[in-house]
């Protein structure tokens, strides 16, 4: 993470700058010492300077070396500050006093360095100071109550005042002019730290999952809205709040705490599920990972704890095992009824005729019904893996229809129903996928015959100018309303596993699947009184 | 004992018409009696017209399921003492022992049934002669 490491390159950055200023400041000098040298207006002693040039240089030199190596910039900063005003004092003071105007600007250069280092508008009041106090040791000297240093018996003030007044004039321009655009660059800087804070932070609350920092103590410094969010707080009710006691169930609290402390030692962790605590009640399903923030930076310490809401997950797992259970019922039941038959006539007792015939038709009618259900979980799979192919040609649907629905005749007379088929006698040709809507109106038919065992049942087809509708009829158990959402799903969890199913979900998936891909529509609709009555249509158009 | 055997009424429920028909089979075989529900309301109305001496109940049904029934069953005082034994293809052994009820698994072979038929209802007679 940059964010965690501008502070320290921001020092860096600070630190550069000031040694450049000092090294500009040392070039000024030495091209002023040489200029005055030159034009023979005065002749300076070289040797004080160039060892200060040296100390300079040695003092900068190892810089980057001891940057990269020391942690803590900010004392390294000062100390350099320090270091360097109380040689550059004694250098001035060895040369005869502050009145020596050409290092004059090795002052406002440091108090410019320190500036860069300190915050910005501490560069005024440190000039300020700064100025006030050689203001004063001027005063104090020309009153006497100092004694007046010279250089080597010249008396500079006498002979150059232009020279130093300009020169001054010329180092308080630098200074306003280095300050102005040291302030620039500072305030540059902070933008874009500001900035990728920002970034850092729009990313943090853009996050899917829940985000939450915290200290040393386990008090949250920091939340993201998805957290918040998923537990039904805002951001500030969470801040500063111990974690344990405010989002943790009350029976996860000694366990989260013992992966807090584990956290410290194993600095990160994966995948812990957990339930969090909702705000009024209620808990969440989560998966935790968690990183302890120690080993990112030193100075900070703490946990950065992420959150992945996992109740989609479980839900689906609760649809997924009530969908098996729902599979192994279904297969259980004829085999069940299989298996006890078997068991009977393989007992020594001997049976009737008449009822071995009966009881060898059942075990074959339980193991056609077996083969049913292997069908269908063949269909499913097949949809599941798209290997149920529509193709569409032009075709009498009529004649389908009743091809299928005259199949079911001899069912309706076995169980005394009524059966209705109304169709027309002429339809005009739609593309269709023969085979496959052909198991669409025959399932649909053993759906109604399965579950009514009195009244009636029907078939109907009609057209319009745009689609074909057929509707299939019954006047057996009605399905819940409840029921009926899901009715079409082929994963879905009605709460009740001690409940017989009215259909065991993979026929009405198919066949849904099998209608939309003719670019059609299925519907049902049941209610007390008037029955079941599942629907179909599909575009005339190819 | 034969006599005794005779006159049992055993109630069967079960949504399923052959399972039905494979329990009903076996039970006359041995002389019960056997009354048979399709489904839970029916089997509650035939528990208290015909105070059956044992009761067989599959769990998963439609509408009310084996859970409501044998609630239903204990629920009033005609029919509270009907010992009752859960056919199920439901692992939920659990369940049964909290409910005090005796399970026989799907699929099971006949002899395995008319077994625990015959010890629950030797169990009743004992606690009967206490009372």
């Amino acid at each position: 993470m940059n964010v965690l490491n501008d502070k320290r390159l921001n020092i860096i950055e600070r630190l550069r700058w000031m040694v450049l200023f000092r090294l500009a400041a040392v070039i000024f000098i030495l091209s002023i010492y040489i200029t005055v040298n030159a034009l023979k207006i005065m002749n300076f002693p070289l040797a004080p300077f160039i060892i200060l040039c040296l100390i300079e240089g040695f003092l900068n030199q190892p810089y980057p070396f001891v940057v990269n190596r020391v942690k803590d910039l900010n004392r390294l900063a000062y100390i350099h500050l320090v270091a360097d005003l109380v040689l550059i004092s004694g250098i001035i003071h060895y040369l005869g006093g502050i009145e020596f105007s050409f290092f004059n600007a090795l002052y406002p250069l440091i108090i410019i360095g320190s500036a860069m280092i300190l915050s910005r508008d501490f560069v005024f009041k440190l000039a300020t100071l700064s100025s006030l106090a050689f203001a004063v040791v001027v005063a104090l000297e020309h009153y006497g109550v100092l004694p007046h240093t010279a250089i080597f018996g010249l008396n500079l003030f006498s002979q150059f005042q232009i020279v130093i007044v300009l020169a001054n004039i010329i180092f308080f321009y630098f200074i306003a002019f280095l300050s102005t655009y040291s302030s620039n660059v500072l305030e540059q800087k902070g933008k874009e730290i500001e900035k990728q804070r920002d970034w850092a932070e729009g990313l943090l609350s853009m996050m899917m999952d829940g985000l939450v920092i915290l200290d040393e103590n386990g008090m949250i410094t920091k939340v993201n809205d998805s957290i918040s969010k998923l537990l039904g707080y805002c951001n500030e009710e969470l801040v500063g709040k111990p974690m344990l006691e405010t989002i943790c169930a009350e029976a996860d609290r000694p366990r989260v705490k013992e992966i807090l402390i584990s956290l410290h030692i194993q600095k990160s962790l994966k995948d812990i599920e957990l339930d969090l605590l909702k705000k009024g009640g209620g808990a969440v399903p989560i998966r935790l990972n968690a990183v302890d923030l120690a080993c990112s930076r030193r100075s900070v310490k703490g946990s950065f704890l992420v959150f992945h809401d996992t109740t989609s997950e479980r839900e689906s797992e609760k649809i997924k095992s009530a969908f098996l259970s729902n599979i192994s019922h279904e297969l259980n039941t004829p085999l069940s009824v299989i298996k006890g038959f078997t068991q009977t006539m393989l007992e020594k007792r001997e049976i009737a005729e008449p009822e071995r015939n009966e009881f060898l038709k059942i075990m074959d009618e339980e193991i056609d019904r077996l083969e049913r259900i292997i069908e269908d979980l063949m269909d499913m799979a097949r949809m599941e893996i798209g290997w149920i192919k529509i193709k569409k040609e032009k075709g009498q649907l009529i004649d389908v229809l009743r091809e299928v629905a005259g199949k079911f005749a001899d069912e309706a007379r076995r169980k005394k129903l009524l059966y209705h088929i109304n169709l027309p006698e002429q339809m005009s040709p739609v593309y269709f996928d023969r085979e496959n809507i052909k198991r669409v109106i025959s399932r649909l038919l053993e759906n109604a015959f399965k579950y009514t065992d009195s009244g009636e049942i029907s078939i109907e087809a009609e057209e319009d100018a745009n689609k074909v509708l057929v509707s299939v009829g019954d006047t057996g158990r009605i399905i819940e309303e409840k029921e009926l959402v899901n009715i079409f799903n082929m994963f879905c969890d009605d709460g009740n596993r001690y409940a017989g199913l009215r259909k065991m979900n993979i026929k009405l998936p198919v066949i849904k699947h099998i209608v939309e891909a003719h670019g059609g529509s299925i519907w049902v609709r049941s209610l007390e009184g008037q029955g079941t009555k599942f629907s179909f249509a599909l575009p005339r158009e190819a | 004992m034969e006599a005794l055997t005779e006159s049992r009424k055993i109630l069967a429920v079960d949504d399923e018409a052959h399972m039905l028909r494979l329990i009903k089979y076996n039970l006359c075989r041995e002389g019960y009696t056997v009354l048979t529900a399709s489904n839970g309301k029916e089997a509650i109305e035939i528990a208290h017209l015909e105070s059956p001496d044992l009761v067989l109940l599959d769990i998963r049904m439609p509408g009310m399921n084996g859970y409501d029934v044998f609630a239903s069953l204990k629920e009033h005082p005609k029919t509270t003492r009907i010992p009752v034994i859960f056919i199920s293809i439901l692992s939920d052994d659990e369940e049964t022992i909290r409910l005090g009820a005796q399970r026989i698994r799907k699929p099971f072979s006949p002899s395995v049934l008319i077994d625990k038929i015959r010890s629950v209802l030797v169990e009743l007679d004992a606690s009967e002669k206490v009372r």
